[in-house]
């Protein structure tokens, strides 16, 4: 493991630099002279976006993962998407001062689900990897189904629905959303930065539950930080691009199989594949199709054959 | 598109038994699935016959008071055939399923689906003879169509960008009513080659097509708001002040009897002081 620690590191650094490369140099606005300020306003705002949702989404599945030492764990399978998805629409169609608030409501849907699919999931003390996924995913049908009705019940198009439940980079910042969003990307970084100081008991909780309150690990205080903190940062995100799919499943595993199972190396490696991914999905989804897909499809696309070879060769 | 453009004005019209035409039968029981036919309903006189329509189905006053068979996009059917309807009047391609069921029950139907103001035009004249409203019909055309021929045509044509939804941003392509109208009022919509109806646009392609003009359709935001977007001070519509909200969203999707307001409502916006 050790000997690919650089090679690793360079590897996913390019990567990163390579797609931000490619979403500020290609777009639909092209690349004319005589609004390139404008057009780069937009792209450099994007690509802080994607940064931010693809690190934030890979950090917290991640974590997750280890904290639940469950493969499956991630903002999506546990529902935790689409419950921020919900919170964030019920403020959106509340009218355009609570549509401020959407942050808020990301975080309290986010939060919601997942002390939800947590107490479904956990049986007799135990937390199992097919109890927690089921749990996440009956959630997950459960809330995209409720965004589709609040966006009905509120009058917005079916689209609106489509691309809160499967993610877009295509936000237009006011003057006021933009500090929003600049509060939203201070708050990321601080909770990534958390996860990064905690990263010695994600690495004794990975290893089981009993054997870390042994070890003088106190694992409910643990549990609880993480859960707090990635439905902060969840529900954050999800209000601004919508739920995101397969970044938070499969990143973490891809870094895993670079540095091994420390999180002080895995928590890092996967803020940085995690952007890079993203922004690589999204240069594809707004230039394959006029006006962009939603991102969730292309995240799927390279998402589900890697999740396949996991499946087939590691879980 | 251009297959369920070409089937437009084509009344189906199923006859229940041997097509005997419903038209000036007294006593003739219709349901409106259609909001723009249930304007026209009450605009040649016949409101009296309507026994059930849609939550959508808001103008004239009179319109609310009827029995409601649902949401405009979910009708039920149930209710609808409990009414014993002689005529449903529906659209496409929204109410395809619908239309199957009905069609298999031997309920009359008609589907309605002008794509253009001529055809609106014509399909009030259709409506009102269905009804037995042949002249009061006539007199509702001919008095459009007069005040609509009164309208100049326009030798500028600004670039016209159509906003109905902020998150993402969703605007009105090729084939739409909308599109339509503001190339009468002397407007270019600047996704008008787009062959979706309702395409979602990436904030960069708003700002390359530069739009003279922005119509803000949806409730998500204020003029205030899209005037302060990241990015788009540069468009022409922000620089000179002429983005546009609170419009009468009605008069510019329903082609109904109100289609000319929607004309010179936008002629008016594009081309003030004309």
């Amino acid at each position: 493991m050790q000997k690919r620690l650089l090679p690793g590191w360079v590897g996913i650094i390019l990567l990163l630099v390579a797609s931000a490369a490619l979403s500020v140099a290609v777009g639909p606005g092209g690349f004319a002279r005589t609004n390139l300020g404008a057009v780069m306003d937009l792209r450099l705002l994007r690509l802080a976006l994607g940064i931010i949702a693809g690190g934030v989404l890979a950090v917290v599945g991640a974590s997750l993962q280890g904290l639940l030492q469950n493969p499956l764990a991630d903002p999506f399978t546990m529902g935790v998407a689409s419950g921020a998805a919900l919170g964030a629409s019920l403020t959106l169609v509340l009218g355009r001062t609570a549509g401020a608030f959407a942050p808020v409501g990301g975080f309290a849907g986010a939060l919601v689900t997942m002390l939800v699919v947590y107490a479904l999931a956990r049986v007799r003390g135990r937390v199992t990897v097919t109890g927690l996924v089921l749990a996440g995913v009956i959630m997950s049908f459960l809330f995209s189904s409720l965004v589709m009705l609040v966006m009905i019940l509120g009058r917005r198009t079916l689209g609106e629905a489509v691309y809160m439940m499967m993610g877009h980079l295509g936000v237009v910042f006011t003057g006021k959303t933009v500090w929003l969003f600049g509060a939203a990307a201070v708050l990321a970084v601080a909770g990534c930065a958390w996860f990064f100081s905690m990263s010695r008991s994600l690495d004794i909780m990975s290893s089981g539950e009993e054997a870390a309150e042994t070890l003088g690990v106190d694992t409910q205080r643990v549990t609880k930080t993480v859960f707090v903190i990635s439905s902060v940062l969840v529900g954050v995100v999800v209000s601004f691009t919508g739920a995101i799919s397969f970044v938070g499943l499969v990143v973490p595993h891809l870094v895993r199989m670079l540095f091994g199972p420390a999180h002080r190396r895995v928590l890092p490696g996967s803020f940085v594949a995690g952007a890079g991914i993203l922004l690589l999905s999204d240069v594809l989804a707004r230039n394959i199709v006029p006006g962009g897909l939603p991102l969730s499809i292309v995240t799927a696309l390279v998402g589900v054959p890697f999740f396949i070879y996991l499946l087939r060769s590691r879980l | 598109m251009s297959l369920s453009r070409s089937l437009l004005p084509i009344a189906v019209l199923v006859a229940a038994g041997c097509g005997h035409r419903p038209a000036a039968a007294s006593g003739l029981r219709v349901v409106s699935l259609v909001p723009s036919v249930t304007e026209i309903i009450y605009a040649v006189g016949a409101g009296g016959v309507l026994v059930g329509n849609t939550n959508q189905c808001d103008y004239p006053e009179a319109a609310k008071g009827v029995y409601k068979v649902g949401d405009f996009m979910t009708p039920d059917l149930e209710r609808i055939v409990a009414l014993r309807p002689g005529l449903v009047f529906l659209t496409l391609p929204m109410h395809q399923q619908l239309l199957a069921k009905l069609k298999e029950m031997k309920l009359p139907v008609y589907v309605s689906r002008p794509a253009d103001i001529p055809a609106a035009f014509k399909e009030i004249d259709t409506v009102a003879r269905l009804l037995g409203r042949k002249a009061a019909g006539d007199s509702l055309v001919a008095s459009m169509r007069k005040r609509f021929d009164s309208i100049p045509a326009f030798a500028d044509t600004p670039r016209v960008y159509v906003e109905i939804s902020g998150t993402p941003l969703m605007t009105a392509g090729g084939g739409t009513f909308i599109n339509e109208l503001l190339a009468r009022a002397g407007g270019r919509n600047v996704f008008g080659s787009s062959l979706q109806e309702y395409p979602v646009v990436d904030p960069e392609a708003v700002l390359k097509a530069d739009p003279e003009v922005m119509l803000l359709l949806h409730p998500d935001m204020s003029v205030r708001d899209v005037a302060s977007r990241v990015g788009w001070g540069g468009i022409g519509a922000v620089k000179h002040g002429r983005i546009y909200d609170k419009l009468d969203e009605d008069l510019l999707f329903r082609p109904g009897p109100r289609v000319v307001d929607g004309v010179v409502l936008l002629a008016k916006l594009l081309h003030p002081g004309q």
